[in-house]
């Protein structure tokens, strides 16, 4: 996939901004608060309809603009012409169209365009709650199937409606809805074990390819690896039989402490993932810099994933990821984005000195994108008249 | 924004109750109703109060109708063994029009939703229960046959889903064979044009030939 131009109108701190990219790598520098990290936010909402950094379409508006409009002119693999626009208007939410047709439900949308982002935000992934690190496995396997997107819509929903009872019995006892709870647990625990067989299978495969990327960051990082613990202690062998059986017996075992505490405490949304590196706890032992390439490796492997599946070659987002790295580290990063199969990458960086003594600018593949760029993003002073 | 007419104003927020229509919408069918003649506007006015005056529930299968009970409940050409389990009255209709279907039918009024507080006890199923009860058979001294065969057309939503399971586990002591519609590909779409959630799923429940 490439991304030929986006134009931004609107869209954060871009009044209107119209970019041209190369094909390689493409640099894009400029002061503090020009609106770098905005242009990586475009792309990533063109792909995933949402931005990485906030869940509110609004603050993505200009200070005082109504609407914002974000188009993308990409060229896939197999499909030549790929334009994607998005229209935000503060009040009637957002619009997707692609070759000028709006897209019905999001998650038609969503994997045709593939993106892997790394940003100084990752570091949550490796030192966060569990609960980032699910976030990671479900959106790289939302972006390789859309029926797991429509599984983990309908789980969220049986959650909250099985939470719902569970709350009712604990607040009026058994007539707050027992009689209808095996029937909610009943769905929970079909759409969930289909949820944690998809990761399973995925984490199976993403596990060789995170041990690919070690090799390619062979220099400088440990043996990274993971384990996904699924409900009721699933492993990677097990079957979906295996895992509803474990789901049930795990509900079984909880029973009393979820009426006591009034939700749900087994299933998909509590599942743990950890990462090691060489045997070591990340999260516990891990120092900065290893996470950082730790991060590094798992981004590499999920891009390696998401050109298995989709069969299109996704785009690399970077924001600010090599400010504090050493040389060796940046210089070794550089090289692997320029390995042959690796695509087009975007990285922002405040100042373009980082790249300029490994890559080599020029206007085709590698190009320098120096913000700002147009006259319009500046404030002018408008003549007062004092009539 | 508000009109200098008070009863356009009145109208509107009038029709902004019902569902689908919101503010604007209502002033479109204000701005139309106003062009309507009195006789267009008065049957419209005299259908919305006959539907809440005449239309009541069929006490057997809570469809709504005139008379009581309905005329499919009535029909003797109808197959009163067989049982069709739907949410609202409107999938009557939608079931009726393919003229596929001659057995009778049970409205529940919902599904079982307790975030927004319906229970079972919220809907009709007990009532169903009762269908199936050789007691209510016996009542009416007639030699009808017993209920065979349940289908349950619930929507397939988490709570279509679970309600059903809810049903079928309270009709398990009956003995009837309980069915649920089948998900798949619409007639008339291709393979191509499916969404894969749709397609994997008529993948897992695919037929043998």
């Amino acid at each position: 996939m490439l991304l030929h131009s986006l134009r931004l109108k609107d869209f954060r701190a871009h009044a209107a901004s119209d970019i041209q990219f190369g094909t390689g790598m493409n640099l894009v520098c400029g002061a503090n608060g020009i609106g770098k990290t905005n242009i990586l936010e475009a792309i990533h909402f063109l792909s995933l309809t949402k931005s990485f950094l906030t869940s509110k379409d609004q603050y993505l508006l200009r200070h005082n603009a109504p609407f914002f409009e974000l188009i993308g002119e990409f060229a896939g693999e197999h499909r030549k012409q790929i334009n994607v626009r998005v229209a935000f208007v503060l009040g009637e939410g957002k619009k997707i169209f692609v070759n000028g047709s709006p897209v019905e439900r999001k998650a038609d949308h969503i994997g045709t365009i593939p993106t892997v982002l790394l940003s100084p935000q990752d570091y949550a992934l490796t030192a966060g709650g569990p609960s980032e690190r699910r976030r990671f496995i479900n959106n790289i396997v939302c972006q390789a199937s859309s029926s797991y997107l429509d599984d983990l819509l309908r789980y969220r929903r049986t959650l909250k409606q099985r939470n719902e009872v569970l709350y009712r019995m604990k607040r009026f006892g058994p007539g707050g809805g027992e009689d209808t709870l095996e029937s909610w647990t009943n769905e929970l625990v079909e759409i969930g074990t289909r949820i944690v067989s998809a990761r399973l299978k995925f984490c199976s495969v993403f596990s060789e390819l995170l041990t690919d990327a070690h090799v390619l960051l062979g220099d400088v990082v440990e043996r990274p690896s993971f384990e996904y613990r699924g409900v009721g202690g699933t492993s990677l062998t097990d079957k979906p039989a295996d895992i509803k059986a474990a789901f049930w017996s795990a509900l079984r075992r909880e029973k009393h402490r979820e009426r006591h505490r009034g939700i749900t405490l087994v299933g998909p949304h509590r599942d743990e993932i950890t990462f090691f590196l060489d045997d070591l706890d990340l999260r516990r032992y891990a120092s900065q810099g290893q996470h950082r390439t730790f991060g590094m490796a798992l981004k590499l492997a999920q891009f390696q994933y998401l050109r298995n599946v989709t069969d299109e070659t996704p785009i690399m987002l970077l924001d600010d990821v090599f400010d504090n790295l050493d040389r060796e580290r940046i210089q070794l990063f550089i090289r692997i984005l320029q390995n042959e199969g690796m695509g087009q990458s975007i990285i922002t960086a405040a100042r373009k000195e980082i790249l300029d003594e490994f890559v080599e600018l020029d206007a085709e593949a590698n190009k320098l994108i120096e913000l700002p760029m147009f006259m319009e993003n500046k404030l002018t002073e408008v003549p007062v008249h004092t009539e | 924004m508000h009109f200098t007419s008070e009863s356009v104003e009145t109208l509107v927020e009038q029709l902004s109750k019902l569902p689908t229509i919101g503010r604007k919408t209502a002033q479109r069918l204000v701005s139309f109703i106003l062009k309507m003649s009195s006789d267009d506007v008065r049957q419209i006015a005299d259908a919305l109060i006959a539907v809440k005056e005449r239309v009541i529930f069929c006490s057997t299968c809570f469809n709504v109708t005139d008379d009581d009970p309905c005329p499919i409940c009535l029909s003797d050409r109808r197959d009163h063994a067989l049982i069709c389990v739907v949410e609202e009255p409107g999938d009557v209709v939608a079931i009726e029009r393919t003229h596929m279907y001659r057995g009778v039918y049970h409205v529940l009024g919902g599904v079982i939703s307790p975030l927004d507080g319906i229970g079972p006890d919220d809907l009709r199923i007990r009532e169903l229960v009762k269908r199936l009860s050789p007691s209510v058979n016996g009542e009416s001294g007639e030699s009808t046959t017993a209920v065979q065969e349940i289908i349950l057309a619930v929507n397939p939503s988490v709570e279509g889903d679970t309600t059903a399971y809810y049903i079928s586990q309270l009709l398990a002591p009956f003995h009837v064979k309980i069915s649920r519609l089948a998900r798949g590909i619409p007639i008339g779409s291709t393979l191509e044009f499916t969404d894969e959630a749709t397609l994997s799923r008529a993948i897992e429940s695919r037929v043998e030939l």
